[in-house]
């Protein structure tokens, strides 16, 4: 999305990117591979999921001059974040399948408090997303964006977004920081399990939602993040959250991330907040969503 | 282009006793990869300033210490200054627009490509992505950025980036330098050791000054053991007051 003269796009940003760009979710990502790609499943998680796993198995991509798999360039989502679980189409909102491929059911697995909860927030409260805050993980790197530029160093993977921010991901052997920091997009450490990036994330800080329908962690979550290259222009992306506090076991979303093919190889850096027209009417009507050490009042 | 660029992070070994302390990428240039942050007091005022409660006395970071404004502009330096807590955009957690950035006391990182160079930086998630492949900026007049848009290039050991498409709602400081929508700045990073960048800008805006000026000043590697990028959500921790 490109904002025009006036510099910014601030009402755009908060009012339409969660609903507009539903409508462009997907589009990019016409694989050139003469291979039928698994992306083309991509509109059904699960589907794509198992698609993805078995390709990942002969898949051999190609490689950084320090030997890993090559994830960088630029990628989008095709997926949207109305609703991680199955859910039917409404007015400005595409219908979706459940993100969620374990439990095999689709469903968050809640805590039995924890799903009154989860109906409370939309109802009371503004997705945080929409008053211009970080996204948290996974929401901002998975289903998000439709441009994150993928950056690799030998020591750190960079997500780079114009209209999301970024995350940084030390590759480097040193522990998470201490539990008194608190991040909206986590504290994340990188590994390579053979040709998987592993993202480990911790030190979230509780008060992002996971989509625009309220469902939401602690700040106790820890998120493992899986990418894999299954063909030269689809990545599989998973992510296992694993909440005690919240859930009754850890569960694993799964979307692609297509490699976006047009031809703008620009990043531009899109205001947020400097230009937020929306808040104030957002906020008319619903509160701010206080995290969750307050909303279940721990 | 991204995808087809050939890695360019490889150290190589240096090319000569003189630049022996500068990193360098497979392509290369010097590797301006790290963790930077300057070490001044620029963020309260560019120039030559007395302490004061809460502000730090400090050495100037402009070039001969005047900042050759129009006398209109001089007096609305002085209107801004005065009123400063209700104007300065950092006041008001916006972004801080070019040079301003490179001074707030937090620390940014750099990555590197043959085609990019990314600054992110840890105050309100801004990052820049520097365009390396010559191409121009968009119109000035179908749009505008608070950080400008930035394309650079490479003399040498420098970095230059060239920076336009600004705003006129940014400053420089807060005591209330400002510039106009066209203002245009040309920064230049040059390491001078394994651990020092000399960071330079010229500041050109004919509304609002007689003369081109420069600033500046050393930024320094973060040392610290685990050192990383956190961050700084000004708005969020603002309206959680509220």
């Amino acid at each position: 999305m490109r904002m025009q003269k006036s510099s910014s796009s601030g009402a755009f940003c908060v009012a339409l990117v969660s609903v507009m760009l539903l409508a462009g979710a997907g589009a990019f990502g016409q694989s050139v591979s003469p291979e039928k790609s698994c992306a083309e499943l991509r509109a059904d998680p699960d589907q794509f999921h198992k698609c993805a796993i078995a390709r990942a198995a002969t898949f051999s991509p190609r490689r950084t001059s320090d030997g890993h798999p090559d994830l960088r360039g630029f990628w989008g989502r095709t997926l949207n974040s109305y609703d991680l679980e199955d859910h039917p189409a409404s007015f400005m909102i595409r219908a979706q399948k459940s993100m969620v491929v374990d439990p095999a059911d689709g469903k968050i697995p809640y805590q039995a408090w924890a799903i009154p909860q989860r109906n409370k927030n939309a109802a009371t409260y503004v997705d945080p997303n929409s008053l211009c805050r970080l996204s948290g993980v996974p929401r901002t790197t998975g289903y998000m964006s439709d441009r994150i530029l993928l950056h690799q160093s030998p020591d750190y993977v960079a997500f780079l977004s114009g209209d999301h921010g970024y995350r940084i991901v030390s590759m480097k052997d040193v522990p998470h920081v201490g539990q008194d920091i608190r991040l909206w997009n986590g504290d994340a450490r990188g590994r390579w399990d053979g040709n998987t990036l592993v993202i480990d994330v911790a030190n979230q800080n509780g008060k992002t939602w996971f989509d625009i329908a309220g469902n939401f962690a602690s700040e106790s979550v820890h998120v493992t993040e899986r990418l894999t290259l299954i063909d030269a222009n689809t990545i599989h992306y998973q992510a296992t959250i694993d909440d005690p506090k919240v859930f009754t076991r850890p569960w694993t979303i799964a979307a692609a991330l297509v490699r976006n093919a047009s031809d703008d190889k620009e990043l531009w850096l899109e205001e947020c907040y400097e230009g937020e027209q929306s808040s104030k009417r957002l906020l008319s009507t619903h509160g701010r969503y206080p995290g969750y050490s307050i909303a279940v009042g721990r | 282009m991204l995808v087809a660029g050939a890695p360019a992070y490889a150290l190589v070994p240096p090319v000569s006793a003189q630049t022996s302390t500068v990193a360098r990428t497979s392509d290369g240039h010097p590797n301006l990869e790290g963790i930077w942050q300057a070490v001044n007091t620029a963020a309260w005022d560019v120039q030559d300033h007395s302490g004061k409660f809460g502000v730090p006395a400090g050495q100037g970071i402009v070039e001969g210490n005047e900042i050759p404004y129009q006398p209109w502009a001089l007096a609305q330096k002085k209107t801004n200054y005065e009123k400063r807590a209700s104007l300065d955009p950092e006041a008001k957690c916006q972004m801080p627009g070019v040079p301003r950035i490179t001074y707030l006391p937090y620390p940014f990182q750099i990555f590197q490509s043959g085609e990019y160079i990314a600054i992110v930086y840890e105050y309100i998630h801004i990052n820049r992505i520097i365009h390396l492949d010559g191409s121009a900026h968009p119109d000035p007049e179908l749009i505008e950025f608070w950080m400008g848009d930035s394309r650079g290039h490479w003399e040498g050991n420098t970095l230059v980036v060239d920076v336009t498409n600004f705003t006129d709602k940014t400053w420089f400081d807060r005591a209330g330098n400002f510039h106009s929508a066209n203002l245009h700045v040309i920064e230049r990073y040059t390491p001078t050791g394994p651990d020092h960048l000399q960071y330079e800008a010229t500041i050109e805006d004919p509304k609002v000054f007689t003369r081109p000026w420069k600033i500046s000043f050393p930024l320094y590697r973060r040392q610290d053991k685990n050192v990383q990028l956190l961050e700084y959500e000004c708005y969020a921790y603002a309206e959680e007051q509220q």
